[in-house]
């Protein structure tokens, strides 16, 4: 269920940097808690649905008139001091590119391609997944 | 010292200074907090000048509110425009809320005097208070013992005496619990009737703001202010939120359910034995109280698994946000995943990371049906349960907590253990009902002999008024509760 | 044996950005072109403690386009998280539509020349969008502006069901031109209003088994949508020609080089851990409210084009140009209804005309927008009674747009007075014009005697611009026929 690697792929997932002991610890943790959570499988919940227990409700929306807020752009830029120019400043982006659509499009003239991973032009590909399946 | 009712009403009258009131709330606050480490910060310079301008309102004939110079601390996971604010955590370090919530806002407009910022269990996951980044609070009953948690700050500056009334939040017991360990009153309002607008989320789909007080009276008197629709909060409904206040104080009639579930053997025979008294003394105040046998709430035992998934889940994704490129330190590396993996990975403590690595394995890919899932779908049995049950009785009552005040350090390394000071108190958020801690007496022998018990009463959703209404006839009917051993007949008096 | 041909089978997902004033989930202004970081508000920039609003508008816009688009609307509206971190994603989740979205089953025709093609609409759901992350030449940092954070986005999803850069190039106009129509949309690419991801697989013609399907990401242009699509298309077939075999992965095209490349392969794909946004509890979408606003939906494209076609009896080519371009049709209704307003008996033809070859070259000539022009639909109906009651001539009239343009205060009609361009029509004056221009041009009278009729066009023209355009054209041509006439007749 659990396991040391398990546990090192969600720690990826969430951006958790672990040291080994902690990880070694959070892996027992986790394996105790899972243990005792899993009387929960026991229960039949067939016919139950699993939307939200709050009723849905009138709609809760405001009008498309800008607003401002009580706190000022500025005030919030102030909170970090990774900041220039009124842009934040970020670590340099290396790798993992976005996937969203809120990602630069490649080519754009301000955005240098990410670091690019070599396309696979043959097969076979060993690491590929479901690569020996076929 | 003076309840929050008491004090507004003499400050609206003329007859009371709010300085004065602030000065001795700081003064206590300055002597018993060294040995209690209820608070992160005092905030004593912003508390005066606030004191200064509710006097000068009163003074010039404006009726400075409801709760007109009634000091009220905050745990430090409700954002004050301008003020630290650190949800107990190292991520949050420096951080000064840019704006604030609406729960202040209301605060403010009814006169209050905000002071100072309460411990907490970092993000607000923990049942002691111990998993504050910054220091452990101790209950001022015993300063060996947690005060429980997470508003363990809050619990114990109102049990200490040095503010009427506090704010904290409650996920999944963290306003309850704590006040049943500190011998004071502490309620959690139905889902969606206070703005958590400015709370800083954990599990948003469970956790509600409300008072700790020490009379059930000011309970009510917070509840009325605090809550009400607030179109910066969507969860938040449009139903009417009759006055709590002013809602007569009676038992007479009302039907109460004491489901054997709640009484089970994992809870603490002497505190059991407590509470039982308390049932009894609201059935000869004309309550008709009802032992319900085992069935009705056959699957409130699962309540801790259900609780702890769905609030771990979403506390992973609401969580993200602490990543430290925009606001927080900022541990560097060399690129963005080893950046943001340093600085969270460093800043939150064990707790914190424990409940983002279980709610993000329960919401992966492969893992999301079997745990996440699951635990939505038997929340949706518990809360049918519950709603079940209150449409026969008006009100359902049995213990908060299954312990006492237990030692400092006792649960620390055994997060299961720990989990289970919830079992009692999460059904009520699974479900979205108002739930009320009162104390009702302490142990009379047992590990926790001399310590404070918690009655617990939960309410059908939207009726917060009614549940605060009976809270305040057992008050008076059970008198003024024993007093704290560390500062004698000032508190709760 | 003869060479195996492979078919491409192409899916798009398009995100369009709905034409609000404000945010999806705040009321910052959703504007493009600001200084950086300044539209921001504690809740876009992912704030402790602050939760989601609505924008109204924004959910009204996203069902509209979901409805011009044939779709079937969800009677409840869900919203979940899509959890990943990135530094342009502040809450370090998007919130989206997972389960359930918005819309589903739609349909987009398309008139092709091969005949009409039906493309369905898989699904349309609201998102917000991400900030922007700037990677500047040179520097170790890269920078971050949350400005676009939160903007509404409408995402459209098709069916597998395209077969060709050219389809995929069609479906995307039609589809622009749709939601533009219903003002769902400006869909103006170079600010990022419509982005699009194409899914490519390829599979042999005698085979109905589609192969494995790779994504392109983030083309923000028609023309590299078409240009990645043949790139990708070659590449694969290239690949399996070889013998090897495609292999599932995202990839961007690099128009530099007209070559696509990857950015991750499956093995890295991410796990977006989506689950129902607590802080928007679902609410219901009134079937009456749906209905409302599927009767209150503006003519369609295709619509208007039969009737601009079969009512009004415009030529194709100004139909065309007149329904291509939602505003300049607008616009030619405002004129023909002022100019029926005023009972002229000016054509849907002569307005038209106006209006395609007017002002339409003036809005580009000046490089704005039609509806930002200074002549507007009622100052043209002006300008065409003049026309049409012989006060002044066509030609002037073309002048006077202009006047009209660069004055936005004064009517066609003082305008024309004080340029002095009222219709040259006095037979003295004309004569006098016209015997002007056949002294001064006695090499097109001599070719025009020689026979050469043609010439008669030329010597018109001179006329015309002798008098500033003023003169009346008809009556200068029978004045030069016959006076022409009369000169040359001896000879015969």
């Amino acid at each position: 269920m659990v396991d040391p690697e398990a546990v090192r792929h969600v720690a990826r997932l969430a951006r958790l940097g672990l040291q080994a002991d902690e990880e070694k610890e959070l892996v027992a943790d986790l394996l105790a808690i899972l243990e005792q959570f899993a009387v929960l499988n026991a229960v039949d919940t067939q016919d139950v649905p699993s939307d939200s227990v709050q009723p849905a409700t009138a709609p809760e929306v405001s009008a498309d008139e800008p607003e401002s807020f009580d706190a000022a752009a500025a005030d919030l830029l102030a909170l970090t001091r990774h900041e220039r120019g009124g842009f934040y400043l970020v670590p340099r982006i290396l790798r993992d590119p976005p996937q969203h659509p809120g990602a630069e499009p490649p080519g754009a003239p301000d955005a240098p391609s990410p670091e690019q991973h070599p396309l696979p032009t043959s097969d076979p590909l060993p690491s590929e997944d479901g690569a020996g399946k076929r | 010292m003076m309840s929050a009712a008491t004090i507004a009403g003499r400050v609206r009258a003329g007859e009371l200074d709010p300085v004065s009131v602030t000065r001795g709330a700081l003064k206590r606050l300055e002597e018993r907090d060294p040995n209690i480490h209820a608070y992160l910060d005092a905030d004593a310079d912003a508390a005066l000048e606030r004191a200064e301008q509710v006097a000068e309102d009163a003074a010039r004939g404006d009726d400075p509110g409801r709760l007109a110079g009634v000091p009220i601390s905050l745990k430090d996971n409700i954002a004050v425009k301008g003020r630290a604010l650190t949800a107990g955590s190292r991520i949050l370090q420096d951080y000064h809320a840019p704006y604030h919530s609406t729960v202040v806002r209301r605060l403010l407009a009814e006169g209050a005097v905000l002071l100072g910022r309460t411990n907490l269990d970092e993000f607000a996951m923990g049942s002691s208070t111990e998993n504050s980044a910054y220091a452990a609070t101790t209950n001022p009953w015993d300063e060996r013992r947690v005060p429980g948690g997470s508003s363990g700050g809050s619990a114990a500056a109102v049990a200490a005496g040095i503010v009427p009334v506090a704010l904290g939040s409650d996920t999944g017991g963290s306003i309850r619990q704590p006040a049943a360990l500190c011998g004071v009153t502490g309620f959690k309002p139905t889902y969606g009737s206070v703005s958590r607008h400015g709370l800083v989320a954990f599990g948003s789909s469970l956790e509600q703001i409300g008072p700790l007080a020490a009379h059930a009276e000011d309970a009510a008197l917070v509840y009325d202010v605090i809550a009400g629709h607030d179109p910066l909060d969507p969860t938040t409904t449009p139903a009417e939120r009759p006055s709590a206040y002013k809602t007569s104080a009676s038992v007479e009639g009302l039907r109460v359910a004491v489901p054997e579930e709640l009484l089970d053997e994992t809870v603490e025979p002497r505190v059991l034995e407590r509470v039982a008294a308390a049932i009894d003394l609201l059935g000869d105040a004309g309550a008709i109280t009802k032992v319900v046998p085992k069935g009705r709430l056959a699957h409130v035992r699962l309540a801790v698994p259900a609780y702890y998934l769905i609030s771990a889940c979403e506390a992973s994704s609401n969580l993200a946000r602490y990543d430290g490129m925009r606001f927080g330190p900022r541990l560097e590396q060399d690129d963005l995943l080893g950046t943001y993996q340093r600085t969270r990975g460093s800043l939150f403590g064990t707790e914190v990371k424990r409940r983002i690595l279980l709610g993000t394995f329960a919401l992966s890919a492969g893992h999301h049906d079997a745990w996440y899932r699951k635990a939505l779908e038997v929340r949706r049995l518990i809360a049918d349960e519950f709603r079940a049950l209150l449409q026969e009785f008006d009100l359902i009552a049995g213990p908060t907590s299954p312990s006492g005040a237990f030692p400092l350090g006792e649960k620390e390394d055994e997060p299961w253990a720990m989990y289970q000071c919830d079992a009692l108190t999460a059904p009520a958020c699974l479900a979205g009902l108002p739930s009320i801690s009162l104390p009702c007496g302490l142990a009379k022998k047992g590990p926790y002999k001399g310590f404070p018990v918690g009655l617990q009463l939960m309410g059908r959703a939207h009726e917060d008024h009614r549940v605060l209404a009976a809270a305040r006839a057992f008050e008076a009917l059970r008198g003024e509760p024993e007093r704290c051993a560390l500062y004698g007949n000032e508190v709760a008096s | 044996m003869t060479a195996t041909t492979y078919r491409p089978t192409i899916g798009l997902e398009v995100h369009v950005q709905l034409a609000t004033r404000t945010k999806l989930f705040c009321r910052c202004e959703a504007r493009f072109g600001a200084p950086p970081n300044t539209l921001v508000c504690p809740v876009c920039t992912g704030q402790p403690g602050t939760l989601p609003m609505l924008n109204a508008e924004a959910l009204r816009l996203g069902v509209i386009g979901a409805l011009v688009l044939g779709c079937r609307v969800d009677e409840q509206l869900h919203f979940d998280r899509k959890n990943y971190f990135y530094p342009d994603l502040p809450k370090g989740y998007q919130i989206t539509q997972w389960e359930r979205p918005l819309a589903q089953d739609g349909q987009i025709v398309l008139d092709r020349p091969e005949g009409e093609l039906r493309v369905t609409i898989a699904r349309a759901h609201l998102e917000e969008d991400a900030g922007k992350v700037i990677h500047p030449e040179g520097m170790d940092v890269s920078l971050l502006d949350l400005n676009r954070a939160g903007t509404p986005l409408l995402e459209i999803v098709t069916a597998p069901e395209l077969h060709s850069a050219d389809e995929a190039h069609d479906l995307l106009v039609e589809l622009r031109r749709m939601l533009r129509y219903a003002g769902v949309s400006d869909c103006d690419m170079e600010k990022g209003g419509l982005r699009c991801d194409v899914n490519v697989s390829l599979s042999a013609s005698d085979d109905e088994a589609l192969g494995t399907r790779t994504e392109i990401k983030n083309l923000n242009s028609f023309r590299f949508v078409a240009a990645a699509i043949a790139a990708e298309t070659a590449r694969q077939r290239e690949l399996i020609e070889a013998g090897g075999r495609v292999v599932q992965a995202t990839l961007a095209y690099d128009p530099d080089t007209d070559s696509v490349r990857a950015l991750r392969l499956k093995q890295d794909a991410h796990d977006y851990r989506y689950f129902p946004e607590p802080d928007l509890p679902p609410f219901p979408l009134a079937a009456e409210w749906v209905l409302e606003l599927r009767e209150g939906l503006p003519e369609s494209p295709t619509a208007r084009s039969a009737r601009y076609g079969e009512q009004l009896k415009l030529p194709p080519a100004e139909v065309e140009t007149l329904v291509a371009d939602k505003a300049l049709g607008d616009y030619f209704e405002a004129t023909l209804a002022a100019v029926e307003q005023r009972e002229l008996a000016v054509s849907a033809h002569g307005v038209a005309a106006w209006v395609v070859n007017g002002v339409r070259h003036l809005a580009n000539e000046r490089k704005t927008r039609v509806t930002e022009l200074a002549v507007s639909p009622t100052r043209l109906a002006e300008l065409l009674a003049l026309v049409h009651t012989g006060s002044v001539s066509s030609q002037a009239g073309k002048r006077i747009l202009d006047a009209l343009e660069q004055d936005g205060e004064r009517t066609a009609e003082e305008l024309v007075a004080e340029l002095g361009l009222q219709q040259m029509s006095d037979p003295e004056d004309l004569a006098q014009l016209v015997s002007d221009v056949l002294q001064r041009e006695p090499e097109l009278v001599a070719r025009y005697c020689e026979g050469k009729s043609g010439v008669l066009n030329a010597l018109l023209g001179r006329a015309m611009e002798a008098s500033g355009g003023r003169a009346n054209p008809n009556r200068v041509r029978s004045l030069l026929e016959h006076t022409l006439d009369a000169t040359s007749a001896p000879q015969d």
